[in-house]
């Protein structure tokens, strides 16, 4: 018995381009920033002031009251997004729906208060039902609770790779004939613990992020939300839902190098493409394009021109990272990503990769450059490396152009 | 394709490593002692895995920048590999790198980490955060970290469910063996005690025995099991998981129904009745408030059946719960002792149901089939 398709029947955004995924496409088109000073704590002390916050997402405009009350920010982008997703699918019933969203921490923000409540007034001050509500096991219940799914439900800590890890176990759940429809994305908010640490690892920019630019100073972090509605070809043909891209095989690997960096030699990163490409039954010949990780540090962006080089030999293969608009969204990055893969598939038209100036000579990339590129993009590939030495790769692709599912994937 | 267990490594309060445990699991369970009596500010007991000594497993190296958890997950993930036989003495034998992935299931990860460098952040300045202690914050650090030590390549993945984690992160194990990801997956959970951890749990009142440890399966498809010889101690024979949700609009979400439809999906994926199990390693014994509603589930289907609590020994490891279940069901193959037992008694059990119950309206249950002792 043969595998599954996979059909991405709808999607949503809440981002710091915009909320809804219109806004969020016209944005990074336009090659827009959502870049901006830090709002919601005081950078003072930390030594940087940038990053990509979400400053428009008014939870109240979506959620209801109850929703209001129960959920922080971060699971209240997701079912925001979901709602998107959702409407765009046209689905009426999701009750056996499974739940998959990707993050790094869940609510870091709340775990951070309840901490700073304990601090400096004690811990009796800390109040019970707030205590409650932190796991980030929530987010992905909490999401199935909103939207009436009553499957399986997973949240997937894989860092800066989350998204592509819930796509990819979201997808093989249909393929094999486990799941018919899937609710599957990721979320991630900014604390201010999480942004001093990453300075203190000297990875964050000063001002701008500058994905393969001789100059670039590292990331600039960013938050946001985005998920989709996925579903079996059978499931979505029976009730008459049009496709708006096919979700192809992906991979995963893991380094098992260093737990913050990158194998200098990306061979992970190199293998979790190759699965990838393999596993949607196409060579590497097929790939029209490829959404970079592109974090705009030293180190990932020489990996990622690595594994370009690797994988696709003398051909040069378009590539962009909405890192320079959107900031590194952690958790919710691929999963943000994976909207703009469908912009791409879309429009045709490839949003560029902004603040670009100096070419660097060790990452010579074909980079969509500062203005975005009309170009004939069928089949495309998702590309994230995380904490931990995670790797993982989506592969997105116009609906029938994809092969059949192949015997690997066999539907059990 | 079926999966095997051909072999497991815990760190925990009864015991470490299999054999350890199996004593332990085979005798009367070691009394909780009081969470203020292990330095943590709250009116509740805990199950600290108070034994353990990392350097035992790990050498003394490079452990300085390491949380509790980590450490867990590190000694398992080792005891684990040299149970199966996959690696032994620093050395693949009849497993390697490339094919072998990790899989790890955290219902609270970070606490440790967090809680330290929120003061340093706090109290001190933003610049005395320890780059090097930063990562632990991260919640899918301790799984990156078994990838270091042991070179597990072929994938690495951590959950987070909470209490039905363990059994989830065997499910997805099974999806990525049957889909060829990997030839062998160390799989299971880890949560330490912490202080935020134990603290939070005293405030909110809820008497969960809060327990420590980490619990790691090595999981292969039979045939690969069969090709390298290895002992085949258990078979997975089928998943089933759910959520539901009534009106009340609480965080936490303790719901019978959604562990009475995982039920009944993991007896349909097992091809199997309620008839054919022979003894029910259930969640309970560790929060009587979810305990009411597990059994409430478990009744309504399998009134009849003989019935274990495990927790009574660990307590609630948390994210390690399902697979700290399994790992007590092996250690029961010729037996339960009484003292584990809620109802029912039973000699040899071979088809076992293993159910957990989640705090966020979250179910999972796993049917498997425990496999005689070889002599």
């Amino acid at each position: 018995m043969s595998a599954h398709r996979v059909w991405i029947t709808g999607a949503g955004v809440v981002s710091a381009l915009g909320i809804g995924r219109k806004a969020f496409g016209r944005a990074l088109l336009a090659g827009e920033t959502g870049i901006s000073r830090v709002r919601s704590f005081d950078t003072e002390r930390i030594g940087r002031h940038y990053a990509g916050e979400v400053h428009q997402f008014d939870a109240a405009a979506s959620l209801t009251r109850d929703e209001l009350a129960r959920l922080d920010r971060c699971a209240a982008m997701a079912v925001t997004a979901a709602r998107e997703a959702i409407e765009e699918a046209r689905l009426t019933s999701l009750t056996h729906a499974a739940t998959i969203m990707g993050t790094t921490m869940g609510d870091a923000v709340l775990l951070s208060d309840l901490e700073a409540t304990w601090v400096q007034h004690g811990l009796d001050a800390v109040k019970p039902v707030d205590v409650k509500r932190y796991s980030c096991s929530r987010l992905a219940t909490e999401v199935a609770r909103s939207v009436g799914a009553r499957g399986t439900t997973l949240t997937l800590n894989a860092a800066c790779a989350a998204g592509n890890y819930a796509l990819g176990v979201a997808r093989d759940l249909i393929a094999r004939g486990k799941a018919e429809v899937v609710v599957v994305g990721a979320s991630e908010v900014i604390a201010p613990l999480q942004y001093a640490g990453f300075v203190r690892l000297a990875a964050m920019s000063p001002d701008l992020c500058r994905p393969f630019d001789a100059n670039r100073q590292g990331i600039i972090l960013g938050e946001g939300a985005a998920v989709f509605v996925i579903e079996s070809e059978a499931h979505a043909e029976a009730r008459g839902a049009t496709p708006l891209a096919e979700l192809g095989g992906w991979g995963l690997s893991c380094d098992a190098y260093h737990v913050t960096r990158p194998h200098p030699e990306a061979t992970g990163s190199i293998n979790a493409m190759r699965d990838a490409i393999a596993r949607s039954n196409i060579d590497p010949t097929a790939i029209d394009f490829v959404n970079a990780h592109g974090t705009g540090t030293k180190y990932n962006d020489l990996a990622e021109t690595i594994v370009m080089r690797e994988v696709f030999g003398g051909r040069r293969v378009p590539v962009t990272s909405n890192k320079s608009a959107l900031g590194h969204c952690m958790g919710a990055a691929s999963a943000l990503e994976g909207v703009s893969c469908l912009v791409t598939l879309e429009t045709q038209m490839i949003p560029p990769t902004i603040n670009y100036e100096t070419p660097d000579g060790d990452c010579d990339v074909d980079l969509v450059a500062n203005v975005a590129r009309a170009a004939k993009v069928d089949i495309l590939l998702n590309n994230a490396l995380a904490f931990g030495g995670y790797n993982a790769v989506t592969c997105f692709a116009k609906p029938g152009v994809l092969p059949p599912p192949s015997a690997i994937e066999e539907a059990s | 394709m079926k999966c095997v267990i051909t072999g497991y490594g815990i760190v925990s309060r009864v015991g470490i490593g299999a054999r350890d445990f199996e004593r332990g699991m085979q005798g009367e369970p070691v009394a909780f002692v009081r969470a203020t009596d292990a330095g943590y500010e709250a009116d509740t007991l805990v199950a600290p895995a108070s034994n353990f000594d990392p350097k035992v497993y790990l050498g003394e190296k490079g452990l300085r920048s390491l949380d509790q958890q980590t450490k867990l997950v590190l000694a398992a993930s080792r005891l684990a590999l040299h149970d199966s036989g996959l690696k032994q003495d620093e050395a693949w034998r009849n497993g390697d790198a490339e094919t072998t992935g990790f899989i790890l299931s955290t219902a609270y990860p970070s606490l440790e980490a967090i809680h330290e460098l929120v003061r340093v952040f706090l109290l001190e300045e933003p610049r005395y955060i320890n780059p090097n202690q930063f990562p632990n914050t991260v919640s899918n650090t301790p799984a990156g970290y078994a990838s270091i030590w042991e070179g597990y390549r072929a994938l690495n993945v951590t959950v987070s469910t909470g209490n039905t984690g363990g059994l989830d992160a065997l499910c997805l194990a099974e999806s990525f063996l049957a889909t060829g990801r990997a030839k062998a997956i160390v799989v299971g959970g880890a949560d330490s005690l912490s202080p935020a951890l134990v603290a939070g749990i005293g405030l909110t009142g809820a008497q969960i025995v809060a327990g420590e440890g980490a619990a790691l399966l090595a999981l292969e498809s039979e045939a690969n099991a069969a090709a390298r010889g290895a002992r085949q101690l258990a078979t997975i024979l089928g998943f089933g998981s759910s959520t539901a949700f009534t009106d009340e609009n609480s965080a936490v979400h303790l719901s019978s129904s959604a562990l009475s439809a995982a039920i009944e999906l993991a007896l349909e994926d097992a091809g199997i009745s309620v008839n054919d199990i022979d003894l029910v390693v259930s969640g309970l014994g560790a929060h009587q408030k979810a305990d009411i509603v597990e059994l409430e589930a478990i009744d309504a289907l399998l009134p009849n059946a003989p019935l274990a609590a495990p927790k009574r020994y660990f307590g609630e490891t948390f994210g390690a719960a399902g697979t700290f279940a399994i790992a007590s069901a092996l250690a029961w193959r010729d037996g339960v002792p009484a003292a584990a037992m809620l109802r029912g008694a039973t000699s040899q059990p071979r088809m076992l149901l293993i159910t957990s119950l989640g705090l966020y309206g979250n179910a999972t249950a796993c049917v498997i089939r425990l496999n005689a002792r070889e002599s």
